[in-house]
């Protein structure tokens, strides 16, 4: 038979199996879709900061998709869901504005709104245009409780 | 609760590394091609293409990335290329990384160009910057004019469309002028070539076009 104390020190074992079990599951699930390779990389920038900056709650994660990046924000909600679960971001919301693309014309000057992806100046009709919003993908900030702003 | 401002990109990790392949590239004086396409829009016979045409006055390495099987590496091998095969094991799109670890097993001093054959997919890999000098998207005649407005970001960044199985044309219902007007809606800068890699169409064109940017870039470099 087992005594407790021998249950015990083989406590970080079952740990140990646990997180291996999350990591192989999420690897499976990270290289299904485009949207999940983008959550991963969100989680290990926010991870990162969290580590940091000594948060002990993370309420929110504020990201902007530019509408060039065509990323689905509703399979980038999924992928980050399963993603979070069990680990320091678990219970965070990722609060996602899509960015409109704007163009600058390179003939008359003029900053449009594109719409359809139909590069082309609203003013002068020219093509000879250059994007100059909603082309990335950034995460903006984090919305927490570090250890200081949770004691004052 | 309190706000904490990160304003970081969240491909930058894959961005630096792409720079630093850039500037390897550039200081070899090595002309990189990322080539792109949905799978089986002809990809790989461009490259063998390119490598029949161009053999004899430039020396073409190439990196084939797949989610499986060695096949087109070994398609490429029968022209005596340099090549590496990335095999991504399930992911969908290659990555600066794969390409900084792929490029180290070649002599770069040796090569003028270095085509890397990306994973079938117009999708994914889209944001990943590779550290090539120009992005090579292939659409072909088989698959619908609509494929540009379908997949706006792949066409934007792209340098060069190729229109390619053009032979295919009396068959489908594809329109090149449509086409056209849709890709250089989406990027006015983009050179859109028309290709048969069955019958050898434009792959003159397509050469000419590549050895235009090797001059560039020696010249630049």
């Amino acid at each position: 038979m087992w005594s407790y104390s021998q249950i015990e020190t083989l406590k970080p074992l079952f740990i140990l199996v646990k997180i291996l079990y999350i990591v192989v599951l999420k690897s499976i699930l990270v290289f299904e879709m485009h949207e999940l390779g983008i959550a991963q990389q969100i989680f290990d920038t926010v991870l990162d900061a969290v580590q940091r900056e000594k948060v002990i709650r993370i309420y929110s994660i504020n990201i902007n998709i530019g509408e060039l990046m065509a990323v689905d924000a509703e399979s980038l909600q999924f992928g980050f869901s399963i993603l979070i679960e069990g680990t320091p971001l678990a219970g965070a919301v990722l609060a996602i504005r899509t960015v409109p693309i704007k163009a600058l014309c390179n003939d008359c000057g003029a900053e449009s709104v594109i719409e359809h992806y139909n590069l082309l100046c609203s003013r002068c009709k020219s093509r000879n245009v250059t994007v100059i919003d909603g082309k990335d993908l950034t995460i903006s900030s984090i919305e927490v409780d570090t250890n200081g702003s949770h004691n004052a | 609760m309190e706000v904490i401002t990160l304003e970081r990109k969240v491909l930058a990790k894959n961005d630096e590394i792409a720079a630093e392949n850039r500037r390897l590239f550039s200081d070899k004086k090595l002309l990189v091609v990322n080539l792109l396409s949905s799978p089986g829009a002809g990809k790989t016979s461009l490259l063998e293409r390119t490598l029949e045409n161009c053999r004899d006055r430039a020396k073409i390495g190439v990196v084939v990335g797949d989610i499986q099987t060695d096949n087109d590496a070994r398609r490429i091998d029968i022209y005596q290329a340099p090549v590496v095969q990335i095999i991504t094991s399930g992911s969908c799109h290659l990555d600066s990384k794969m390409v900084q670890s792929a490029v180290e097993k070649l002599n770069l001093d040796a090569l003028d160009i270095l085509i890397i054959e990306n994973v079938g997919n117009l999708v994914c890999p889209t944001n990943f910057d590779l550290g090539e000098h120009y992005r090579v998207v292939v659409l072909s005649t088989a698959e619908g004019t609509d494929k540009p407005l379908k997949y706006p970001a792949m066409f934007h960044r792209a340098d060069c469309v190729i229109i390619n199985k053009i032979d295919l044309l009396p068959f489908t219902n594809f329109s090149v002028d449509e086409a056209r007007t849709s890709i250089s809606g989406l990027n006015s800068g983009a050179v859109i070539i028309e290709t048969s890699c069955r019958t050898g169409e434009g792959i003159d064109i397509w050469c000419k076009w590549l050895f235009g940017k090797i001059i560039k870039q020696r010249v630049t470099a």
